[in-house]
């Protein structure tokens, strides 16, 4: 038998029907009975390194599958499944999400969000009381009729801030920087400090890494004063006094005659910043603390850790940055299980003792944890074995309430073209004019995120 | 069914047959995301039970009020003109060189330089993306120069975050450029040359009145696909920059048509913005074709 098109054209085919075939007739690997979505590959080598899905598995008889996948896969993914409203892309039953990621998630009106509401499960279950309250807010929204916070996550972490520092460094100066209670006298003290240094050559070295590439930093001094850009109310804040101080604040750590600010080196290279002395001192939340110690070992025991300054009394000696939660998705067919699950993986002792035993440093959200012995030992780390747990389960009381709405991730790339252009206008300028042009911007930019909420309402 | 009329039914319907394949992957994969997107930009879309259409709500928003788009924009605006401004004849520079007789290991060098462009944005963004940092390559490299310690905030200074996206860029796409002006250059007819030789033409009138003209339409069709290219710049500068960088500086139109979209949740919005962009290639698109109208009645 002849066939017209060739022998290459049948070939072809040939490969094709049979790839074809073994592609249709390749059974799928089953689902299993629970699934979860993470996108660290911490957690997911945790969860899987742990025996506590296994030990789920023979309590329950529900088999548990862990998908691990990137961050911006897994968002994408998730709002087409919550888009599609269960016709089209599978739904996980359980998911992690990242806490500049959740805006976009709480957007619709709270009927039609795609993560279940976790209010009766908590407390039903008496988690609501000891998990910090202050870390449900990111996750959670206003319902507009009854005016009641709406939790569609557990957090699983709380991520206090504290002022990690080159305590070798700053004692060959002759300074405590500890002894800095207020932001001024830090300030200060980095003023005294680059002076001893620059006066022995080293003109580059700069006292701390405050960035101009992008806010977390100045969100970071925002939160310890307790101000959200934009609040639980959708209420905006650009223009309030303490925002305009803090903005002018911080330019001048990094430009002009006070500058003592140094711009961090991007992805965890700001470790060799710290490593080589060229920045002496960086506000870092517990995870950071985290990649200091796995990327620079050789700072072992030169390093310390001290509360935030404040600017005001009033004002928290810590902040927060970062943080992931887990929900259960809306499409879940059993989410009395799921919340089992959730609740073993996340929230049970077995869980703490697993992430203890597993070295896991992060401080999680129930603070009847904290009174682990893990977390109160020295660490030999830090300068003069410092526990920096144990710093941190102190400031971890203190956490200031971070709120997240679908308009925020907006409003912080607001700020951060207000944040450099008023450290070019400091440079280019000088001081004279800082407050009026930068209320302006502030202005402007309360104006721009005003009118993309209002455009964006969907409820009357 | 007789054989004769076997053989008539494949005669019919093999046409269509034989297009089918490309017919249900375009209709499936563009034809129906794009009228849905066109749908979507006069809705405001939030989760799946609400879509409130807007006519042409989302457009207005964008052009009166949205200082971010404007912001990308411009950006995107400048990187394209500088992109081309450069790449063209930093291309046809190489492809000048390679083409000359005395060079030796020709397909060495065009595979050295081609290479680069199959690696891919998202490649190069990470490589750059060390290149840049502060104790990366460029810096020791300058540092090294100078004979003291230069640390020159590539990715976090605002002024310097299109230069670097623009470097990444022609690393990427100058090999590419050369190939295609290579091509072009050998189509031009040698005899052309010595005509213009004996009637005394140097090298820059030989150039000026030969090699151009021949190589015109490779080259208005190399500065379309570079402005397309570049409006439609994302991976780079998102890979390179971990985002819109310092300032808003490296925001491009399709990174906040993606920060829209998956940020923000509003796909509506974002399918606008996606919309407009369009509307701008079109518009380099009718430029280019009046260019060529002019310039061929010019000519005739």
């Amino acid at each position: 038998m002849r066939f017209t098109l060739g022998r290459p054209v049948f070939a072809l085919l040939l490969v094709a029907l049979a790839s074809g075939s073994a592609v249709l007739v390749r059974p799928a690997e089953p689902r299993a009975n629970l699934v979860v979505w993470t996108f660290s590959q911490a957690q997911a080598d945790f969860f899987r390194n742990s025996s506590l899905p296994r030990q789920f598995e023979n309590r329950t008889g529900f088999s548990v599958g862990i998908s691990l996948m990137g961050q911006s896969g897994e968002n994408i993914r998730l709002a087409s499944a919550f888009m599609s409203d269960g016709r089209g892309a599978a739904a996980p039953d359980l998911c992690e999400i990242e806490i500049d990621a959740i805006g976009q998630f709480l957007r619709p009106p709270i009927r039609d969000i795609g993560l279940l509401p976790l209010n009766d499960f908590l407390a039903r279950s008496g988690w609501e009381s000891r998990i910090v309250a202050s870390r449900l807010a990111p996750w959670s929204k206003t319902d507009p009729a009854t005016g009641r916070q709406i939790i569609c996550g557990i957090p699983e972490d709380v991520h206090p801030v504290a002022i990690a520092y080159r305590k070798d460094l700053f004692e060959q100066a002759g300074i405590d920087l500890a002894q800095a209670k207020s932001w001024n006298e830090f300030q200060s003290l980095c003023q005294r400090f680059e002076s001893f240094w620059a006066s022995r050559g080293f003109h580059d070295r700069r006292a701390i890494a405050l960035s101009t590439s992008n806010p977390d930093e100045l969100l970071e001094m925002l939160l310890q004063r307790h101000i959200n850009l934009i609040d639980s109310d959708e209420q905006l804040h650009f223009t309030d006094a303490k925002v305009l101080g803090t903005l002018t604040f911080y330019a001048r750590m990094i430009a002009g005659s006070g500058a003592v600010a140094g711009e961090p080196s991007p992805g965890v290279q700001w470790t060799e910043d710290l490593e080589h002395g060229n920045i002496c001192a960086i506000c870092a939340p517990d995870w950071k603390v985290d990649d200091l110690r796995r990327f620079s070992p050789d700072l072992a025991g030169k390093i310390a850790l001290m509360p935030m300054p404040r600017f005001e009394p009033d004002d928290s000696a810590t902040s927060t940055l970062g943080g992931t939660m887990i929900g259960i998705c809306r499409s879940c067919p059993d989410p009395e299980r799921a919340w089992e699950l959730l609740e073993y993986l996340v929230l049970s002792p077995q869980s703490h003792e697993s992430a203890i035993a597993a070295g896991d440093d992060v401080l999680p959200a129930v603070s009847q944890y904290w009174s682990d012995p893990a977390y109160h030992r020295p660490d030999a780390f830090f300068a003069g074995g410092q526990s920096a747990d144990d710093l941190f389960v102190t400031l971890a009381a203190q956490i200031p309430q971070r709120v997240v709405t679908p308009f925020t991730y907006q409003a912080e790339l607001a700020l951060g073209v207000v944040l450099h252009r008023s450290v070019t206008f400091l440079r280019q300028q000088g001081p004279e004019g800082l407050d009026d042009a930068c209320a302006g911007w502030l202005a402007d930019a309360q104006n721009d995120i005003g009118r993309r909420i209002e455009f964006g309402k969907i409820e009357p | 069914m007789t054989r004769q009329g076997w053989w008539k039914f494949q005669a019919r319907a093999a046409p269509y047959l034989f297009v089918s394949p490309f017919l249900i992957i375009f209709t499936v994969f563009l034809l129906y995301p794009l009228s849905r997107s066109f749908y979507l930009s006069f809705h405001r879309t939030v989760g799946p039970g609400h879509q409130m259409f807007i006519g042409l709500g989302n457009y207005r928003f964008l052009l009166r009020h949205d200082l971010l788009f404007g912001l990308a924009v411009l950006n995107t605006a400048i990187y394209t003109v500088a992109f081309l401004l450069l790449q063209i004849p930093i291309s046809l520079g190489l492809a000048l060189l390679l083409s000359g007789r005395g060079v030796r290991l020709k397909s060495v060098f065009r595979f050295s330089f081609f290479s680069s462009y199959l690696v891919g944005q998202v490649f190069v963004g990470v490589i750059f993306f060390q290149f840049f940092s502060p104790g990366g390559l460029v810096n020791q490299t300058i540092s090294a120069l100078l004979g003291r310690r230069i640390v020159i905030g590539w990715l976090s200074n605002p002024a310097m975050v299109l230069p670097s996206v623009l470097i990444a860029g022609l690393w990427l796409a100058t090999g590419y450029g050369m190939v295609y002006f290579q091509a072009a250059l050998q189509a031009v007819d040698p005899e052309l040359y010595e005509a213009a030789h004996v009637d005394g033409a140097g090298r820059c009138r030989r150039f000026l009145h030969v090699t151009l003209p021949g190589i015109r339409h490779v080259l208005v069709y190399m500065i379309l696909i570079g402005a397309i290219g570049g409006f439609q710049l994302f991976e780079l500068p998102f890979v390179l920059l971990q985002g819109a960088g310092p300032g808003g500086r490296g925001i491009t139109i399709v990174m906040y048509l993606f920060i829209m979209g998956f940020n923000a949740g509003d796909l509506g919005y974002a399918s606008a913005i996606g919309w407009l962009l369009v509307a701008m290639l079109l518009i380099i698109f009718a430029a280019r074709l009046r260019f060529f109208r002019t310039h061929q009645e010019m000519t005739a």
